[in-house]
């Protein structure tokens, strides 16, 4: 480790599993980390471990989260020179990183110039596609002009309405025919102003067959390299809930064909920072692009543990000045590794999110086993935030081995107080179509009545029943007040 | 009072009928042996007819959450009472599917609505979601003002059907 000094102090904007990602790097590169925090998350580990923790305000915490001018006021008193935006949130808001910028505060990030011209679907495929890059047939007018209904459906069903400064999954619907295309018009649009501050929305012609792969790629502004792709196909409501490196649709010569492809977009744009150039891969073999995410991905770690590289380390030295430190030809990959998204959701009943607090949390562990999680006993589980809760990602030498080691591990996952949708990944993990690598981003819709939950047998739903009675607080009392040899309770005489 | 658990829906009755070294449960009428030993808190080992597994238990008023098996399992303990529903669904009634808060409500009291039609725009978890008329009629009630946040299974919106008092 050098001692040269990269920041003074760096900010971490964001909170939960990612804020304390970013922490650990912080720690490791020995730079002081300050973390910010609306009062729901006051005792969260970030808030504990970072060197120093302000509290954020704001109407919700989500809004406190988004407050430039309170952030920046922070970093002005506290000497913060950099602030780590994670993802979601600030992340992708060019007016942020400008802000910081006008007040000498680097964002560790790209520029705001690549932030604005990704951020925006209808600018970066205008981008791509100049650049000689392929993307999707679509139609982009304003949707209250004349004879734009017209126009997006003589493209033909299904289509996909995005909002176009969307992200995430979120304002993103299909459209299966006309007559839908209205309301899911004015949802997108609502959604998109709401999220976004922006109510464009563009219409794309959907691929239901179709997988999403994506390239992770770094860039110093000289050179860019890319760290192999992630198959990120298994989604539901469009947002991600199971990835995985390397996908298991490509061979060495097509994973060369969609990784140059990316790293050509990403140099096109003298990409600065890591970031992720997202693709739709068909059943024949064509992919298109279809948005470059500029920020670290939730899915990171399967990059980082298949490729043994610190994503969130690079950023942060390249943000500092230094060049990138990794060489496209030391870029090799090494076994598979799988990510589960834990989420606070009803999976089996159309994901419907659920509510609680933790009242009992034990980790997974072991060899190949990364557990990515702000998550802490007492915390309450609202619906101000999203509701991915934590990551699960193993890694192992082979794709089954990765798999079966998910599975192994979110059953030793113990998460008592909100229910999780950790039963249906392992349904998902357990599915013969994904364990031939047999997926499309229909895949939940595809194989639904699969992915049911198991009927309990009579002598596990007699087990759970009595475990319920015995554990029961007022049981337990009864029962530890009451000795032996009195404890002919209930109904039982001789 | 018979201790009664809700489980995936259904209903039922845990008793305990004798304890010595073991524990003899009735559970909805058939006996079981069980022999419980705790670890500490949350963990302990349950033996059930001579089976044994681990067990983790937490419990928050009266949800009981219960990981076994690699699965977690949530129950309701039942009161002596018995809560049950809160009376079911009218017609024209629609609960919430989730708690979240009220976006906007596109119809007010009193108007007409026809069956399918948009009638308000709520949020749960960042996802928007339009409710639509299940039936035609005039709304009675509206439950939530923009803004405002929801329970799962509060009434959202009420329709009166013409002729169903």
């Amino acid at each position: 480790m050098t001692t040269e000094t990269l920041f003074n102090k760096v900010l971490i904007a964001n909170r939960g599993e990612i804020a304390l990602r970013v922490l650990r790097c912080l720690q490791q590169l020995g730079i002081p980390s300050v973390a910010i925090y609306h009062d729901s998350d006051k005792n969260s580990p970030v808030v504990r471990q970072a060197d120093e923790a302000i509290e954020i305000f704001g109407d919700s915490p989500s809004a406190a989260h988004l407050d430039v001018a309170q952030i920046i006021d922070i970093c002005k008193r506290l000497g913060v020179d950099g602030v780590h935006p994670c993802y979601g949130f600030l992340s992708e808001n060019a007016g942020f990183s400008r802000e910081l910028a006008n007040n000498g505060i680097t964002f560790i990030g790209p520029s705001a110039e690549v932030i604005e011209l990704m951020g925006d679907k209808i600018t970066s495929r205008e981008f791509v596609e100049e650049h000689g890059f392929p993307v999707p047939p679509s139609v982009d007018m304003d949707a209250d002009a004349p004879g734009f209904i017209d126009a997006v459906a003589a493209m033909g069903f299904p289509l996909v309405v995005k909002a176009s400064a969307g992200g995430g999954g979120k304002g993103m619907s299909i459209v299966n025919s006309k007559d839908e295309l209205e309301s899911t018009l004015r949802v997108a649009a609502s959604e998109a102003e709401k999220y976004f501050g922006d109510k464009r929305v563009y219409v794309e012609r959907y691929f239901e067959n179709a997988r999403h792969i994506e390239v992770q790629v770094v860039g110093d502004g000289t050179n860019v390299v890319h760290i192999g792709e992630r198959e990120c196909s298994i989604q539901r409501r469009f947002q991600k809930i199971i990835e995985e490196a390397p996908s298991p649709a490509l061979d060495a010569a097509k994973r060369k064909e969609v990784c140059e492809a990316a790293a050509g977009i990403a140099k096109a744009a003298s990409y600065v920072s890591a970031g992720t150039v997202e693709f739709l891969y068909t059943s024949n073999g064509e992919f298109f692009f279809l948005e470059m995410n500029t920020r670290i991905q939730v899915e990171h770690p399967v990059t980082e543990m298949v490729y043994n590289v610190d994503l969130v380390a690079e950023q942060v030295k390249i943000a500092a000045g230094k060049p990138l430190s990794i060489k496209q030809k030391d870029v090799v990959m090494n076994g598979h590794a799988v990510e589960c998204r834990l989420c606070a959701e009803d999976a089996f009943n159309d994901f419907m999110p659920e509510t609680g607090k933790v009242l009992f949390l034990k980790e997974p562990s072991g060899e190949g086993v990364r557990f990515d999680s702000g998550l802490y006993q007492g915390q309450a589980i609202t619906t101000a935030f999203d509701p991915m809760l934590a990551k699960l990602i193993v890694h192992a030498p082979t794709r089954q081995q990765a798999i079966d080691g998910c599975i192994e591990k979110l059953k030793e996952l113990v998460l008592l107080g909100v229910n999780t949708n950790s039963e249906y990944l392992i349904k998902v993990l357990e599915h013969a179509k994904f364990i031939e690598g047999d997926i499309d981003t229909g895949f939940v819709g595809t194989y639904a009545t699969d992915l049911k939950k198991d009927e309990l047998s009579a002598e596990q739903q007699r087990a759970v029943l009595s475990a319920a009675m015995l554990s029961d607080r007022s049981m337990r009392l009864i029962m530890e007040n009451t000795p032996d040899i009195y404890a002919s309770i209930g109904r039982w005489s001789n | 009072m018979t201790p009664t658990y809700v489980l995936n829906e259904n209903t039922h009755a845990v008793e305990l009928v004798r304890r010595s070294d073991d524990i003899t449960l009735e559970i909805d009428g058939h006996l079981v042996d069980a022999r419980i030993h705790w670890l500490d808190r949350y963990q302990c080992e349950l033996t059930i007819n001579g089976k044994s597994r681990e067990v983790y238990a937490a419990q928050d008023d009266n949800k009981l959450f219960l990981h076994l098996d690699g699965k977690t399992f949530q129950l309701d303990a039942l009161d002596e009472f018995g809560a049950g529903d809160e009376g079911g669904a009218g017609g024209g009634r629609i609960k919430a599917p989730m708690p979240g808060v009220m976006i906007e409500s596109y119809v007010s009291e009193g108007q007409q609505v026809n069956d399918g039609d948009a009638l308000m725009l709520i949020e749960s978890m960042k996802l928007q979601t339009e409710i639509k008329a299940p039936i035609s009629g005039t709304v009675k009630s509206i439950g939530f003002a923009a803004g405002a946040s929801f329970d799962k299974g509060v009434t959202l919106i009420d329709i009166e059907v013409p002729g169903s008092e």
